[in-house]
């Protein structure tokens, strides 16, 4: 990345413009044209950095509940236990972590309910004790971090 | 607040994701069956009402050079939890810190996802939020492998 393309990033990660020409006024803010943003930015989605421009919805706001829940899950059967979790649609996220319990996986329903349902039909299906369920309570922040201007190297 | 039928035309285009083109609204609009104007519209409130909570790229973190990450988990004191929570949301390098409800066995109630270039940083973050919140009952849940990761598709109520 250079700096014209870490230029692009500061801006466009937290404030994609609104606008019917959102290029035009991204050029304007760093000193650029219109063009060129469009083909860094085309550049660094084919590099694989950008991996789409879209927004963040607030889920709660849409109507949507969420949780993240977990399982202790025997070595040598994570990959079936895995294929079953991720059955289920509403599992967005799954990571195999170190420690106990070591499956942890978000949830994504449309109703507490919905949410309740996934997470009963998990435990009942995989067989592995019951799922641990870690609903948020008290947001502090939850946001994107780069720091791309940063060039510390370590 | 409320959102309408038309709000959620925009939210569904939306999740197409926004064209590399001069205007690339205009299509979404289209597909919204709807001005441009009205799209723009619909969208600012949406970003202002805080349903669209930041307009933006996602990036790939490995190809940004975010190369480590770390799930941590605290056990704080309830009456600790404001100032460690703060404390850590203040970090540059902490992306997500909420608190949870505990479970059987596993007590610890904070939980703040940390970003650095390498897993050094990451580590070296870690021992600083330790040393800065005084909490030294923490445990750092390492991934060992992603098993999903996908984007959840928004729709309205009742159309499944």
């Amino acid at each position: 990345l250079d700096d014209l393309d870490r230029r692009i990033l500061g801006v466009v990660q937290e404030h994609f413009p609104i606008d019917e020409r959102p290029y035009l006024q991204i050029a304007r803010q760093i000193g650029s044209t219109e063009s060129e943003v469009i083909d860094r930015m085309q550049r660094l989605v084919d590099q694989g950095v950008i991996r789409d421009i879209s927004p963040v919805f607030d889920l709660q706001k849409l109507g949507y509940c969420s949780t993240l829940a977990a399982l202790d899950v025997p070595a040598d059967r994570v990959n079936e236990v895995a294929r079953i979790v991720n059955a289920h649609g509403e599992v967005t996220h799954n990571y195999l972590r170190e420690g106990r319990p070591n499956m942890w996986f978000t949830v994504i329903a449309e109703s507490e309910a919905a949410l309740r349902g996934v997470l009963e039909s998990i435990e009942r299906d995989v067989e592995c004790g019951p799922v641990a369920n870690f609903p948020a309570q008290r947001k502090f922040t939850a946001r994107v971090v780069f720091e791309l201007g940063d060039a510390d190297g370590d | 607040m409320a959102i309408d039928r038309r709000d959620w035309a925009v939210i569904e285009q939306l999740q197409n994701g926004v064209a590399l083109a001069r205007r690339p609204f205009d299509y979404l609009a289209l597909a919204a069956d709807m001005t441009l104007e009205e799209f723009l519209t619909r969208m600012l409130r949406l970003k202002h009402d805080g349903l669209i909570r930041r307009m933006g790229v996602r990036l790939r973190h490995h190809e940004a050079g975010v190369r480590g990450n770390m799930l941590t988990v605290w056990r704080v004191p309830e009456e600790d939890v404001e100032r460690v929570g703060t404390l850590f949301a203040a970090m540059p390098e902490v992306s997500h810190c909420y608190t949870r409800a505990t479970y059987e066995g596993f007590p610890y109630n904070l939980y703040a996802m940390v970003h650095g270039r390498t897993q050094a940083h990451v580590g070296r973050t870690v021992r600083k939020m330790a040393r800065e919140s005084g909490i030294g009952e923490y445990v750092t849940l390492k991934t060992l492998r992603e098993l999903k990761k996908s984007t959840p598709r928004y729709r309205p109520p009742g159309t499944g």
